[in-house]
């Protein structure tokens, strides 16, 4: 992670200088000094670049003079209106001008200390790369970026507002790190591996293997698995930020007591790589199916964040892990399987297999922690995208007050949610006719009547779905992330349970 | 199966009632004449009467054959699905058709729905159960439909196995299966993986290679009574066809669990002797694999691969 420091603002003597600048705003702080220091090098360029300080609008002045090896100056549209967001946004965006840069100072201009923390949370975030599997790139070509000053006139409230931030980026990068990593080094066992690394956050990690799935009657799930060589794993991340050592005396018992002990429940899709199984999918694109497990990486990097940043929240993430292979122990089309519910279902696609693990894991869910809601999230159909491209993912709901929370976190943090419908003709649309459902509804509403099988293992639970296939994965990038795994509901679902869900 | 009855009254006033008109029966009957029912072969038309009870009337066309009358005892069977009883008035009818009627009725009213565990949210659950056929020659009736039974046990026989998911009937529960039909007098012989080896059946074999679940060879012997060589039936028994590594699209591929009704066919056949016992020899030989796409069939059975 990019190294982050606050002080008060200086010029630095040698190096690079980063200015986020409001649209007709006058100079002063540092932006004032570098131009006093160069004899209004940093004015002339502005002017020649026709620079508006439009949102996310970059100049990079190179060698100005006074010893400042760079100047970006990144406009933030009107600063009156200009949130954390558009710091966040604006400070990513210098962010990537400044890669060959080994150390800048960053002048997000006259903010309250929050939004400094801000600033440094867009550049770490877009200063992130994944670098593993790189073993020929030439030093002078490798990203340089290390270490960022934030200038601020009161550096202790920033550094104190930027404490809690850094936890969630460094959630944010856990996922973004599985969701990059090839299926052939992230098998289930490698994933649940790495999840209990997590152990030192606090986070207590549980995981279960096939054994025991089958004792929990998990035939969809294992349905799903038994093609592959790699076994399945159900990984269960517990944070008990509210009830502390208390909550962990219930432990096994089952469903927690007391008020407000009810803990808030996030299930993940965890398929680390779908074929499709026998029902396969064609060549074409089938590498992008690495990140199929995107719903459980952006759980685990949910609950590294609450537990990183101390939340005072209890918390379960639950992480279903599979691999969709044909083989000759795979999956049939027309299998009919029983779910850990009882209900149960006639295959007749075997790539329609996410749906398939979350329906045994949704009803483990509730079954065993009866908890105050349940989110999934899941990059669970093509047809999301087809109805909402890659800006929005799609929220399925059954209940108003949670939806609404969670579009408003979508907003505030840029991973935006839409709502989609649910209803009862499109439930009927999952009739089998040997069986109690069919695992898929048709062309028609894909990504709705995908969020309907769901429905049917939530078992009355308030209960939200994120069809997140859309925006999982980014194909260019953006200001606060890199081109690649997104991350997408980390910040999303870190924010909703900070706004609502960590008083009393 | 349906349970089947035989009367000469009607003794359940709350079952559903069908009557089979033909269309010179239709034109001639107040009722039928009141709904614009005109007895065509593949008419049917059900309501609710004075009483509450549902009355069905299905069409026969020109006239009472077994055809006609199988097929519109099976729509009336359809219409009253919803019911437990339904009576089917055949005191018109030969002894014969009556039978008849109640074949229709019994093919028709079967289901499958032992995967489902809890109703249809919305819609009328299948219930029926009990057929009753009103005939004035009772004894007569009953023993023809003793001999046409046996053919409906055949296929419903056949039915179950073709329905069943090919997770639920691989090609060693399909054998299992078939070794129920000793109680019937069928002698089951199953032969095993290393059985079909040494006898070289290399074809067979190399379309198993890529599954995990073993292929075998049925083979169900029925003596009959007559001294001659038997008739033979032969059926395809794959159990799940993926198309192994000429892997099928996904598009309907679920089908595929149907690929061995041809074996199912067979067997129910055998059933059908065996129940009646018919005097003919006959013998069924049934091949029972599942083609998959597998390591194991990937690297034997390239296309064009020599055997």
């Amino acid at each position: 992670m990019l190294e982050v420091s606050f002080a008060k603002p200086a010029l630095p003597e040698t190096g690079a200088l980063a200015l986020l600048v409001g649209e007709d705003e006058p100079p002063s702080g540092l932006r004032a000094a570098a131009d006093d220091a160069t004899g209004g090098a940093i004015a002339r360029a502005l002017a020649a670049a026709g620079f508006k300080a439009k949102k996310n609008e970059c100049v990079t002045i190179l060698a100005p003079g006074a010893g400042l090896s760079r100047v970006v100056v990144v406009g933030l549209g009107k600063r009156a209106e200009a949130g954390g967001r558009a710091t966040e946004e604006a400070a990513g965006t210098a962010a990537a001008a400044l890669a060959q840069e080994a150390a800048a100072v960053l002048d997000p201009g006259p903010v309250p200390p929050p939004q400094a923390a801000e600033a440094a949370m867009g550049a770490v975030l877009r200063a992130w790369r994944f670098d593993r599997y790189r073993t020929k790139e030439k030093p002078e070509d490798k990203p340089k970026f290390a270490r960022l000053t934030v200038a601020h006139d009161e550096p202790a409230k920033a550094r104190a507002a930027w404490s809690s931030l850094k936890a969630v980026a460094e959630g944010v990068f856990f996922t973004r790190e599985v969701v990059t990593e090839p299926a052939n080094v992230l098998t289930p066992a490698a994933f649940a591996e790495r999840c209990q690394s997590l152990s030192r956050l606090g986070l207590e990690v549980e995981v279960l293997g096939p054994k025991e799935m089958k004792k929990l009657g998990f035939g969809a799930f294992l349905g799903v698995a038994q093609g592959s060589a790699n076994e399945p794993r159900l990984v269960v991340l517990h944070w008990r930020g509210a009830t502390g050592s208390e909550g962990k005396a219930a432990k096994g018992k089952g469903k927690a007591k007391g008020n407000g002990s009810k803990p808030l429940a996030f299930i993940g899709k965890g398929i680390t790589f779908d074929t499709g199984g026998v029902s396969l999918k064609p060549a074409q694109g089938m590498e992008d199916m690495k990140w199929d497990m995107a719903g459980a990486g952006a759980v685990a990097g949910l609950m590294a964040a609450l537990a990183g940043r101390k939340a005072k929240v209890d918390a379960v993430g639950l992480l279903g892990l599979a691999e969709n292979m044909p083989s000759g122990t795979a999956q049939r089309p027309g299998d009919v399987v029983t779910t850990a519910s009882g209900q149960t279902v006639e295959v007749l696609n075997t790539d329609a297999e996410g749906r398939l693990v979350l329906a045994d894991v949704l009803w483990y869910c509730q079954d065993r922690f009866d908890p105050r809601f349940m989110i999934d999230l899941a990059t669970l159909t093509g047809a999301i995208v087809i109805s909402l491209g890659h800006e929005h993912a799609g929220l399925f709901s059954n209940d108003e007050d949670l939806a609404q929370k969670l579009i408003a976190a979508g907003q505030a943090t840029g991973e935006l949610l839409w709502r989609m419908p649910l209803a009862e003709a499109y439930d009927k649309m999952l009739k089998s006719d040997i069986a109690d459902m069919k695992n898929i509804g048709g062309r028609p509403g894909g990504a709705i009547t995908a969020a309907q099988f769901l429905q049917r293992f939530v078992n009355g639970k308030a209960w939200a779905h994120l069809d997140i296939a859309g925006t999982a994965w980014a194909s260019k990038d953006k200001p606060c992330v890199p081109k690649g795994a997104t991350a997408f509901g980390v910040r999303l679902l870190d924010r909703l349970v900070a706004e609502h869900f960590e008083q009393g | 199966m349906l349970s089947v009855r035989f009367r000469r009254r009607d003794r359940h006033p709350k079952a559903s009632f069908a009557r089979l008109l033909t269309a010179a029966e239709a034109a001639a009957d107040p009722v039928a004449r009141a709904i614009g029912f005109a007895g065509r072969a593949d008419e049917v038309a059900s309501g609710r009467d004075a009483s509450g009870r549902l009355v069905v009337l299905a069409g026969l066309g020109a006239r009472a054959d077994a055809s006609s009358v199988r097929a519109a005892a099976g729509r009336a069977a359809a219409a009253a699905i919803a019911g437990k009883r339904l009576v089917v008035e055949a005191r018109g009818f030969s002894p014969e058709l009556a039978a008849e009627a109640a074949v229709g009725a019994t093919l028709r009213a079967w289901r499958f729905d032992r995967l489902k565990t809890r109703p249809e949210p919305d819609g009328h659950p299948p219930r029926l159960k009990h057929l009753e056929v009103l005939t004035d020659a009772k004894r007569d009736a009953g023993a023809v439909w003793e001999t046409l039974s046996a053919g409906v046990a055949g296929a419903l026989f056949a039915r179950d196995l073709v329905s069943e998911p090919a997770n639920r009937l691989t090609p060693t529960v399909f054998a299992a299966r078939l070794r129920g039909l000793a109680e019937e007098g069928i002698e089951v012989e199953i032969r095993d993986r290393e059985w079909l080896a040494r006898r070289g059946f290399g074809a067979l074999l190399g379309v198993a290679r890529g599954s995990a679940n073993p292929p075998c060879l049925a083979v169900l012997r029925w003596k009959g009574t007559i001294d001659r060589a038997p008739v033979a039936f032969v059926g395809k028994g794959v159990t799940f066809d993926t198309g192994g590594v000429d892997l099928k699209p996904a598009e309907r591929m679920w089908e595929m669990r149907a690929d061995m009704a041809g074996a199912a066919a067979c067997a129910g056949a055998m059933l059908a002797l065996a129940r009646r016992r018919s005097p003919c020899p006959a013998i069924a030989v049934l091949g029972l694999v599942e083609n998959m796409i597998g390591a194991r069939g990937a690297t034997t059975r390239r296309r064009g691969a020599r055997r």
